[in-house]
């Protein structure tokens, strides 16, 4: 995938510009909307992407805690 | 063993490296630092929105406070380490820097902490870089600077070809397989040299 597409995303995850704008860049380097909704799965985090270990896996023992933090000091 | 999410609070992809150091043998924790603020939406977006509107501090007093939690929990051998990654690999920065009780610390592109705070640093460190990552990459030098300067132990590795967030295989556009795999291993080798081996599974 071209750099700059890539960069144009690390920036939008890191806040430099909102989800509007980042589409329409976006689309400015794909060439067109459609190919820029294309492109949206592979750069997102796409959690239908199989986990290396699985939740259910039989080896391990998972919960939900809670801890106390005092906050800022 | 700590792990520090990205940008985007506790997500299904967070977790599942919490069970990768867990099937080794560690006892491994997550914790969602945006629970200061409600906890982790479950879209994406909102979580990303979430995350920028989180007073940063707050989120690394959070994650600073799962020192001595883990610490403490009885199945702990007593040793804590912190691996995170890009938000995360801030955090664990200021996590070293923080607690006297860390003894490993792994972030990953994670933006390095001022120099002020280095002589604090008690943990070992394995700082794992992207080759195209200049935002982060440009805090290198002063940092490693500053760790020399004070004697304190770490490795550096940049990795050739790779992207920010090339650890994170659910995003296809920046996983980088190879790189990520190798990263993987000097992870898990410098959590065994710097806090022992896990046990094995009986």
């Amino acid at each position: 995938m071209d750099q700059k597409i890539i960069s144009l995303y690390d920036r939008f995850t890191h806040g430099g510009m909102n989800r509007r704008e980042f589409l329409d860049r976006l689309a400015e380097l794909a060439g067109s909307a459609a190919a820029a909704v294309a492109l949206l799965p592979l750069l997102q985090n796409n959690y239908a992407q199989a986990a290396i270990v699985a939740p259910d896996d039989g080896r391990l023992v998972s919960e939900r805690v809670s801890y106390e933090s005092p906050g800022r000091r | 063993m700590i792990v520090i999410h990205e940008n985007r609070g506790l997500n299904p992809h967070i977790e599942d490296i919490a069970r990768r150091l867990a099937v080794e043998g560690y006892l491994a924790f997550a914790p969602d630092l945006l629970s200061v603020n409600g906890g982790t939406p479950p879209e994406e977006d909102r979580a990303r929105e979430l995350h920028q509107k989180t007073e940063r501090e707050d989120m690394i007093a959070a994650a600073l406070a799962a020192i001595p939690f883990m610490q403490k929990h009885a199945e702990s051998t007593g040793k804590v380490g912190a691996v995170g990654f890009c938000f995360g690999g801030g955090v664990v920065n200021r996590m070293a820097a923080g607690s006297p009780d860390l003894g490993a610390a792994v972030p990953y592109y994670g933006v390095q902490i001022p120099v002020e705070m280095v002589p604090a640093i008690k943990a070992a460190l394995l700082l794992q870089y992207a080759e195209n990552d200049e935002n982060i990459n440009k805090g290198i030098v002063a940092y490693e600077t500053a760790l020399a300067a004070n004697n304190k132990k770490y490795a550096i590795y940049i990795y050739p070809g790779t992207q920010h967030a090339f650890n994170n295989d659910t995003g296809a556009a920046r996983y980088n397989k190879a790189a990520a795999e190798l990263a993987w291993t000097r992870t898990l080798a410098f959590f065994a040299e710097n806090l022992g081996a896990p046990p094995k599974a009986s």
